[in-house]
């Protein structure tokens, strides 16, 4: 793993928070991990042509109006809601 | 028990569809105890299904899945049954809608039992990332049952549902098919909708059925396949085994040198070896190929999908749905204390990997350069599906393994992947079916891949070698084999 990426850096990227204890297990486990993903770095990807075909991908769905669920439904699952909006602690 | 014995039976008036399902929640009652394969059992909403189907085997309108009694894994959202995806962010939700999987077969009239544990968000080869229960083997309740769809395949192996859904992002249908002697089909992706699926990395993620035989899977795949317009990667084709199955005599079958190397156990390479013998003694011809790039495919995947997972679980904020602690400081603590108590150690590793792999500075060194070696794999698989019709490996480098030995270090966990994550790659149709048994009685797997859109030539070929194959059932104390 590159030593200029810190963990809690990263952490805060993932918009994970850990301890001091995670951290440091993290870091451990991360160094495992990305010691095997620099083996691809030996790996030279040579240009290739990609024979593949991917099905759908173009087929994209008319743009028209459908039936959708009701607001009060969708909100039912979260931790707080008001008139059919999610509800969240004040930012300022 | 055979989906196609159960379907005579129940159109034959031999037993009723609610008495059916009795049995098969009275046998979960009685055997899931030691197996621990589900996380909810639906017994009102089955019953309730079931006397539906029995009105419509009565006006004789069934099809194939009326009245069949089927398990969902916990990633498939039902809108009458809670779906956590064994995750402690999800628990207590009730989605607000079916996957298009569930509402097709809800709409054929099958009967669904519950939904089974696995990994948290799919992501592990052993179930035990699951926030709520380990799922034991049914072969030894000291052994994993493999994962992510670890509930589905031990529930099947059991008896304690007739099928399963499970999904497949790098081989959590065949892996835990596998470990626990049942046959998992991972289809073509893009035959199977993943709307309701809830997502782990979405270019790899593919729907699919567990069962005790390929017919069976087969069936499950005629009943989910096709078009959807809420996933945008479906293809408008529909899957009829009876008309594409051409048997295996003249058939080419490739065996893939690099799935057996000596990282793989004696007795898995012995039995994969013995069931290509089948093979040529039945017509068909086997022959070495090489695709040297899947050397390098477990990196290649950790990286794409960790990077699909990273954004796909952004959603988890503790704003709309899933848990949010009870005090925080402001918003944006709400948001990274929900992430860090409501996600298992696995999820953050894979969440942190992605995050790194998308970053600015080394999204070339890792993102970019894994999806140019995916391509590479990609190629190297159409290279040799021009000389032969599917490919045979072992699914797994050994058999299911007892809890205390998964490795600490988690790069070796990663590379027990090694048989699983290039088919998954390259979008191809897999399938793993029960081959053999080791030394201690524990069920080996062969996997059989094909090309894109022939899992008819997969299926086929189990189909043909399980009629052959005699399985050995797990022997459950006090849980006697199903008799109807």
């Amino acid at each position: 793993m590159k030593s200029d990426i810190s963990i809690k850096w990263l952490g805060n990227l993932s918009k994970i928070k850990f301890d001091d204890d995670g951290l440091k297990k993290m870091a451990a486990d991360m160094q495992s991990i990305m010691t095997l993903m620099d083996s691809l770095l030996l790996v030279e990807p040579v240009e290739f042509e990609d024979g593949t075909e991917f099905c759908g991908l173009d087929a994209l769905r008319a743009d028209t109006v459908r039936d959708s669920f009701d607001p009060e439904l969708l909100v039912s699952q979260a931790k707080d809601s008001k008139d059919g909006c999610f509800v969240i602690p004040k930012i300022l | 028990m055979k989906i196609s014995i159960l379907r005579k039976k129940l159109d034959d008036k031999e037993i009723s569809a609610v008495e059916l399902t009795r049995l098969y929640l009275d046998r979960i009652s009685a055997a899931d105890k030691l197996t621990d394969a589900y996380l909810y059992v639906n017994y009102d909403g089955a019953i309730k299904a079931a006397q539906s189907a029995q009105t419509i085997i009565d006006a004789k309108q069934s099809r194939p899945f009326t009245g069949i009694p089927i398990a969902l894994k916990d990633n498939l959202c039902t809108f009458d049954m809670p779906t956590t995806c064994s995750s402690k962010m999800l628990d207590g939700f009730v989605p607000p809608y079916d996957a298009t999987v569930v509402a097709k077969l809800r709409g054929q009239g099958a009967v669904f039992l519950g939904k089974l544990n696995m990994d948290e968000f799919a992501m592990g080869a052993s179930t035990k990332t699951s926030y709520y229960k380990k799922t034991k083997n049914p072969y030894d309740l000291t052994r994993v049952p493999g994962g992510s769809s670890g509930g589905s395949a031990a529930a099947v192996s059991v008896g304690l549902c007739a099928a399963a859904l499970g999904s497949d992002t790098g081989g959590s249908i065949r892996q835990p098919a596998s470990f626990c002697g049942i046959t998992g089909h991972r289809p073509t992706y893009g035959f199977v909708s993943r709307s309701g699926c809830i997502a782990f990395a979405s270019s790899l993620d593919q729907i699919g059925p567990l069962a005790d035989t390929a017919d069976d899977c087969a069936a499950l795949l005629t009943a989910t396949a096709g078009r959807d317009i809420y996933d945008q990667t479906t293809a408008d084709k529909t899957f009829d085994l009876k008309k594409s199955d051409k048997g295996i005599k003249g058939k080419r079958f490739g065996l893939i040198k690099e799935l057996m190397g000596k990282e793989v156990d004696k007795d898995v390479s012995a039995a994969v070896k013995k069931a290509a013998e089948w093979f040529i003694n039945a017509g068909a011809v086997v022959e070495e190929v090489s695709l040297p790039m899947l050397t390098h495919a477990v990196p290649i995947y950790y990286l794409i999908s960790s990077a699909e997972a990273a954004s796909n679980l952004a959603k988890f904020d503790g704003v709309r749905y899933g848990f949010r602690p009870e005090k925080t400081l402001n918003f944006f603590d709400m948001i990274s204390k929900s992430r860090d108590e409501g996600f298992g150690w696995e999820v953050k590793r894979r969440i942190m990997l992605g995050s790194y792999a998308l970053c600015s500075g080394y999204y070339d060194d890792y993102y970019k350069r894994a999806i140019k070696l995916c391509g590479i794999i990609k190629s190297q698989y159409a290279e040799a599906f021009k000389k032969y019709d599917a490919l045979l490996s072992p699914v797994a480098p050994t058999t299911a393994y007892p809890f205390d030995k998964l490795p600490d270090d988690p790069a070796q966990m990663y590379l027990a992947d090694i048989c699983t994550v290039s088919a998954a790659l390259a979008g191809l149709p897999s399938l793993s079916t029960p081959c053999g048994y080791d030394k201690d009685g524990m069920p080996i797997g062969l996997m059989i891949t094909g090309k894109r859109f022939d899992d008819a030539a997969v299926l086929s070929a189990a189909g043909a070698y399980e009629k052959e194959f005699v399985r050995k059932p797990p022997q459950l104390k006090g849980v006697s084999e199903m008799k109807l």
